[in-house]
C-alpha cells in the first residue's frame, strides 16, 4: 500500500512511524524509516528556514507514480512518504520515508532510493534563507550521482 | 511570477498552441520522467495542446531524429526539451539542436541566464539553455532539473506562447516563420 502525504503544517515522525508500524501485516517482516530535518547550517552559513514550494495536485501525483515504482522494484508491502512545505523553520522534520518488506535489505534499500527520487525528481521547489538573504537549492552532483545508481 | 514587463491584454484572442515535449536523459524513462511531465502539465494548464511526448537518451543523432520527426509534422507548432543542457561529456542537446536551427533566439539564452542568474547565482554558468526556430516552429530547451523547467516556463516561455501578451509574443508572427 502506498501513501503520499504533501502537508504545509508540521508533523510527528516517532508518530506517523508508530501508526505505519501499528498497521503492518503477517507477511512484514523489516520496517525501515528515514527522517530529514531542517539544518540551522548549510556550506557554514547559518539557515533560518526553508521554504519548500510545491504544485498542488501535481507534486503528490508524481511522487506517488515514484513511490508504485519503488514499491513494486523491491516488493514492498507498504511505502509511506510524508512531505512537509511551506515554510519549514530549522529543526523540524521535512520528509519522512516509511517501508515495510519481508526482509530488511529490500526496506533499507527501499528507502534510499524514494529519497534519492525525492531529491533530484519530485517537483518540489527548495529555498533556504539565511541573514544574506534566500537562494533556490537545485540537487546537487553527489544527488544526481547517487539518483543514477537506481538507473531508469 | 511574472517578471514586471509581462502583461496580458485580455482584449486580445487567446491562441492555443500545440507543444511537443521531449526529455533528453540517459537516466530517466517516461515513467520517472517528472520533467517532461510538468512541462505537459504547465502547458496544458495555460490553454495550450500537447500533441506528443518523447523520451530520447543524451544522443546527438537521437535527439536529431526526434526532433526533425516534429519539425515535419503539421500538426506541432513547438517543441520544449528537457535535459542535456550542461557541460559534461554526455551533454549535447544545444549542439543538437543548433544544427537544426535556421535562426538562433539568442535572446532566451540571455533573458534564461539574467532570471536563473538571480535564484541560483553563478551556478547558472552551467546550463546551456537555448531557443531557435526551425522550419516555421519554435524549439526551447531547458535543462533537466524540474525546477529549471518550471522557471523557463512560468518565466518566459508561458508568456512568449501567449498570444495576449503585449507588447510582443511569438505566438503572433508564428505565422511569417516561412516567410520569403
Amino acid at each position: 500500500m502506498i501513501r503520499v502525504v504533501v502537508t504545509a503544517e508540521p508533523f510527528r515522525p516517532a508518530h506517523e512511524v508508530a501508526r505505519f508500524a501499528a498497521a503492518r501485516g503477517d507477511q512484514c517482516g523489516a520496517l525501515a524509516s528515514f527522517v530529514g530535518y531542517c539544518r540551522g547550517h548549510a556550506d557554514n552559513s547559518p539557515v533560518t528556514a526553508l521554504e519548500l514550494e510545491h504544485y498542488p495536485g501535481f507534486t503528490e501525483g508524481e511522487i506517488e507514480r515514484l513511490a508504485q515504482r519503488v514499491g513494486a522494484k523491491h516488493a514492498l508491502d507498504a511505502l509511506l512518504v510524508v512531505h512537509r512545505v511551506g515554510i519549514i523553520p530549522a529543526g523540524e522534520a521535512i520528509v519522512l520515508v516509511a517501508v515495510q518488506s519481508a526482509h530488511r535489505a529490500n526496506a533499507f534499500a527501499a528507502v534510499e532510493e524514494m529519497m534519492d527520487y525525492l531529491k533530484t525528481d519530485a517537483p518540489l521547489w527548495k529555498r533556504e534563507s539565511g541573514p544574506d538573504g534566500a537562494r533556490w537549492i537545485e540537487p546537487t552532483i553527489e544527488d544526481y550521482a547517487r539518483r543514477q545508481e537506481h538507473g531508469a | 511570477m511574472s517578471p514586471h514587463a509581462c502583461r496580458i491584454d485580455e482584449n486580445l484572442p487567446f491562441k492555443p498552441v500545440h507543444v511537443a515535449v521531449l526529455t533528453i536523459s540517459d537516466t530517466r524513462d517516461i515513467e520517472s520522467d517528472t520533467s517532461g511531465a510538468l512541462l505537459a502539465e504547465l502547458a496544458q494548464r495555460d490553454g495550450h495542446r500537447i500533441d506528443a511526448r518523447a523520451l530520447v537518451r543524451d544522443d546527438v543523432g537521437e535527439i536529431r531524429a526526434q526532433v526533425s520527426a516534429w519539425l515535419e509534422d503539421p500538426h506541432i507548432d513547438v517543441i520544449v526539451s528537457t535535459g542535456g543542457t550542461g557541460l559534461t561529456g554526455r551533454d549535447v542537446t544545444p549542439e543538437a539542436l543548433r544544427s537544426l536551427f535556421e535562426k538562433e533566439i539568442d535572446g532566451f539564452s540571455v533573458v534564461w541566464h539574467m532570471l536563473s542568474y538571480q535564484g541560483v547565482g553563478l551556478s547558472t554558468l552551467q546550463s546551456r539553455a537555448c531557443a531557435g526556430v526551425a522550419k516555421g516552429k519554435f524549439i526551447f530547451a531547458l535543462p533537466g532539473s524540474n525546477g529549471a523547467c518550471r522557471e523557463g516556463w512560468e518565466k518566459i516561455i508561458r508568456w512568449q506562447l501567449d498570444s495576449r501578451h503585449t507588447p510582443c509574443n511569438m505566438v503572433e508572427i508564428m505565422p511569417r516563420l516561412l516567410e520569403r
